[in-house]
């Protein structure tokens, strides 16, 4: 399936979990990961960035301008990791405000064909009383969009699978309460 | 002794042969030392390397091996329980960071002329950028200085591979083997698929042998020539190693000779660029010692050859006939810094426009840096966390030395309290009291009493800290010294010290107590206490500093003790501070300056600071980081 993501957002976002549901579906439906993640002093509060590569690769990192899903949980984060995309990616953010961009990048947007989503996904977690399932939330919006290539019958049964199991359920909840909310 | 292959045919872990998970480059390393049958395994945390030994703990309990598994209390010390393992015909491993190789560097020089018995493989981690380390340093030219080989993978999949083959070689040759992963080896994540794991029965065997083990001078001559000499046969293997490939192209204007991670970022590149098989590469997982008929032919049958390597220029520097290389050496590569994708693109933007080879258009990503760099985001800094006891300790430390005082610093999270202008130097680790001695000595001198309060972590204690303290105490250095003891290694992701008692499986160990090391090392003046009591701790302070002053004074030792709120948060559990700020705050931005906590906001429209509480942990310290008093215990 030949995909390269990044997933961005700050320590505590979920960033490492997310990754892990696409990697771990990618490789159950038989395709070879690869990927790179931060660990260490970047950790302390700093920005998270994870690049994920599917099928074929032999570098964990992806290039500017080449990656074709951006999946950021903070506005700051989106900004900060959008030079990663490609000319007709597409990027999730997540944000409570639907038209957050600055005007100056929204016509980098336009120019460069890259079909910018913003969804409130810490709302959906918030309504669950789980506000660390934003990640989830995101998740779900984003596998309801067709460009994303993966299903979400696939990505259930992985959240259902590598969740710890108390947190499966909620899990699973905010990324349907995700799902639901497609355009 | 039987051999891996021998074993195989014995005893099969039982599991599926064709099970495969997304391990991290690290956990693939340490999937890699089990595989080899390896019986001793001892390391020191250390960014990238530090999830290795934990993993092999994991593949240990699950398979119920026999391992034995320590986290040293430094590198040194590893490295020798390790080779001594070697000694007696078993196999050993050790595993560190790049700059550990440094305090380890004693044992790799002395071991490469004695020579080994069982596989032993040096494992050290390289941080081109470098993300968290003091230097880019690169491992390959300990191997080169030592006179040993090494092998580069480029992918967590080949490093599980090349640790197998680095035992094998260690024992054929009977020499230490060093592997050499980069940080985007060990963070990657990739599926690797489990191999048996075999169990080597050894029983321990030391033969002496003292013209070897206890080798004088006179010996070492001899057993340098037989270094040498091993050295030569190592190098005539590599010509024919299967981790050094030749893709032929059809362009032969260039060729790349690439290693290790610049290898993969490379291919991609090339790939994403559509010139994929137009240029001869010639891929080298063994950098040291250099194939060079290998290197040689490849680069003769090419007009220029560019090497790609990180972080150092050690295959380049190998190449006999420079004449046609493009690296490190003619600026072609950037001489400092990681071979990012980006990196790699723009060195190759530039000789594709010299050979006439056009590349499609790509997005202009300088356009958006500069709109993004106008909206001035906020720069996120790596702070210490909400409820760091480090915190609370640095800003007492502050309020009772000033800022004339000098505060040398160390390695450890508590680096970061340079953010509180609470560490003034950062040298390696231990740095901070030697630091501190060296600047007394300086200073006493011209006859000149300037305060000096030296902070350094109960891990990096000690790792280098004791014999640092026992030196200063002798020379009659005087010196404040705070301990931060946070009962746990934090920074590298909570390896247990040997103050806690905690073995490396979780196990219950002997305990060797911080206190009775300093009052060891000849410290009259040592005193514990939770530096959360900011105002006792601060007097504390004062005492301390007094008594570096007396007539009989000398260096005064406070040990800090609070547990770190990311390893134990139960005692803020057990007795939460909530607080609030009230309304007579002013935005002077005094706590947000002076005690930097990520849960203190200023609210911008109201003009004052506000408690973010979603990350706030109720440790209530702040309260003593408004000189006005306006941050307070909340009402229920």
């Amino acid at each position: 399936m030949d995909l390269k993501m990044i997933l961005a957002g700050v320590g505590g976002q979920g960033v490492l979990f997310a990754t892990g549901v696409f990697s771990e579906t990618a490789l159950a439906l038989g395709y070879d990961v690869l990927g790179s993640e931060t660990h260490g002093m970047s950790q302390r509060g700093g920005s998270v960035v994870s690049h994920l590569k599917i099928d074929g690769y032999e570098s964990p990192l992806i290039r500017q301008g080449t990656a074709d899903v951006l999946l950021s949980f903070d506005e700051d984060e989106a900004y900060r990791t959008l030079a990663f995309v490609r000319r007709g990616g597409i990027c999730f953010v997540n944000s409570p405000h639907c038209d957050f961009w600055d005007n100056g990048v929204k016509a980098y947007l336009t120019n460069n064909g890259i079909a910018a989503h913003s969804f409130a996904a810490d709302e959906i977690a918030l309504e669950l009383g789980s506000p660390r399932s934003a990640n989830l939330a995101l998740i779900g919006y984003a596998v309801s969009v067709p460009e994303v290539r993966f299903g979400y019958n696939e990505i259930k049964a992985t959240i259902e699978r590598i969740s710890p199991s108390r947190f499966k359920e909620v899990n699973l909840r905010a990324f349907e309460g995700g799902y639901g909310r497609k355009q | 002794m039987p051999s891996v292959a021998e074993s195989l045919a014995g005893r099969i872990d039982g599991l599926s042969e064709l099970r495969q998970e997304v391990l991290l480059g690290n956990e693939a390393i340490a999937r890699g030392i089990v595989e080899s049958g390896c019986h001793v395994v001892a390391s020191y945390p250390g960014t990238p390397s530090s999830e290795i030994l934990p993993a092999v703990v994991g593949f240990k309990q699950e398979l119920g091996l026999d391992t034995h598994v320590e986290w040293s209390i430094n590198e040194k010390v590893a490295y020798e329980v390790a080779l001594a393992a070697s000694y007696t015909g078993k196999r050993g491993a050790v595993i560190m960071k790049q700059v550990g190789l440094n305090v380890a560097a004693d044992p790799l020089m002395s071991s490469a002329y004695t020579g080994v018995k069982g596989g032993f493989v040096v494992i050290s981690c390289d941080d081109p950028g470098p993300h968290s380390s003091q230097t880019e340093q690169d491992t390959r030219f300990f191997a080169m200085f030592a006179k040993v080989p090494a092998l580069d993978p480029s992918s967590p999949r080949e490093a599980k591979e090349m640790v197998k083959a680095a035992f094998e070689l260690s024992e054929k040759h009977r020499l230490p083997v060093i592997l050499r992963p980069a940080i985007r080896v060990s963070h990657a994540r990739q599926n690797i698929t489990f191999a048996p794991v075999p169990q080597l029965e050894r029983l321990a065997d030391f033969e002496k042998d003292p013209d070897r083990w206890a080798a004088t001078p006179r010996f070492r001559y001899v057993l340098h020539k037989e270094l040498n000499e091993k050295l030569a046969t190592i190098e005539e293997e590599f010509e024919a190693s299967e981790f050094n490939v030749l893709h032929e192209g059809e362009d032969n204007r260039l060729g790349f000779i690439a290693a290790g991670t610049s290898y993969a970022v490379l291919t991609d590149t090339l790939r994403e660029l559509s010139l994929e098989g137009r240029f001869p590469i010639l891929r080298i997982g063994t950098p040291h010692p250099l194939p060079q008929s290998l290197v040689a032919d490849f680069v003769s049958g090419c007009d220029q050859v560019l090497v790609l390597e990180e972080p150092d220029a050690v295959i380049e520097l190998q190449i006999l006939d420079k004449s046609k290389v493009l690296g490190r050496y003619n600026g072609v590569v950037p001489s400092a810094g990681e071979l990012t994708p980006e990196v790699v693109y723009r060195i190759l933007a530039v000789q594709m426009e010299k050979l006439g080879v056009d590349l499609a258009p790509g997005i202009d990503p300088g356009e958006l840096a500069k709109l993004v760099a106008g909206l001035e985001l906020p720069i996120r800094r790596p702070r210490l966390c909400p409820g760091c006891g480090h915190r609370a300790a640095f800003f007492a430390m502050k309020r009772a030395l000033g800022s004339k005082a000098i505060y040398p610093g160390d390695i450890g999270c508590y680096t970061l309290g340079l953010n509180l202008k609470a560490v003034d130097t950062c040298l390696d680790m231990g740095g901070a009291i030697t630091i501190a001695s060296g600047l007394y000595q300086a200073y006493h001198q011209d006859s000149e009493d300037v305060a000096i309060a030296a902070s350094i972590g109960d891990s990096t204690f000690l790792h280098a800290g004791v014999p640092a303290l026992a030196s200063a105490v002798h020379n009659q250095a005087r010196f404040v010294l705070v301990i931060l003891d946070n009962s746990i290694t934090a920074m590298t992701g909570m390896q247990p010290t040997a103050d806690s008692g905690i073995l490396a499986d979780g196990r219950q160990g002997q305990r060797v107590a911080i206190k009775d090391l300093v009052r060891a090392c000849g410290v009259r003046f040592v005193e514990e206490m939770d530096p959360y009591r900011v105002n006792d701790f601060e007097t504390l302070v004062k005492r301390a500093r007094e008594h570096t002053r007396q007539p009989d004074g000398a260096v005064a030792v406070i040990i800090a003790k609070r547990p770190c709120v990311l390893y134990d948060p139960t005692p803020l559990q057990e007795n939460p501070v909530r607080v609030t700020v009230t309304e007579e705050c002013d935005g002077c931005k005094y706590c947000l300056l002076a005690f930097e906590c990520p849960a203190l906001v200023l609210d911008e429209a109201l003009n004052r600071v506000v408690i973010d509480r979603r990350i706030c942990v109720n440790c209530g310290v702040c309260m003593e980081a408004c000189p006005k008093g306006c941050i307070v215990e909340a009402e229920e």
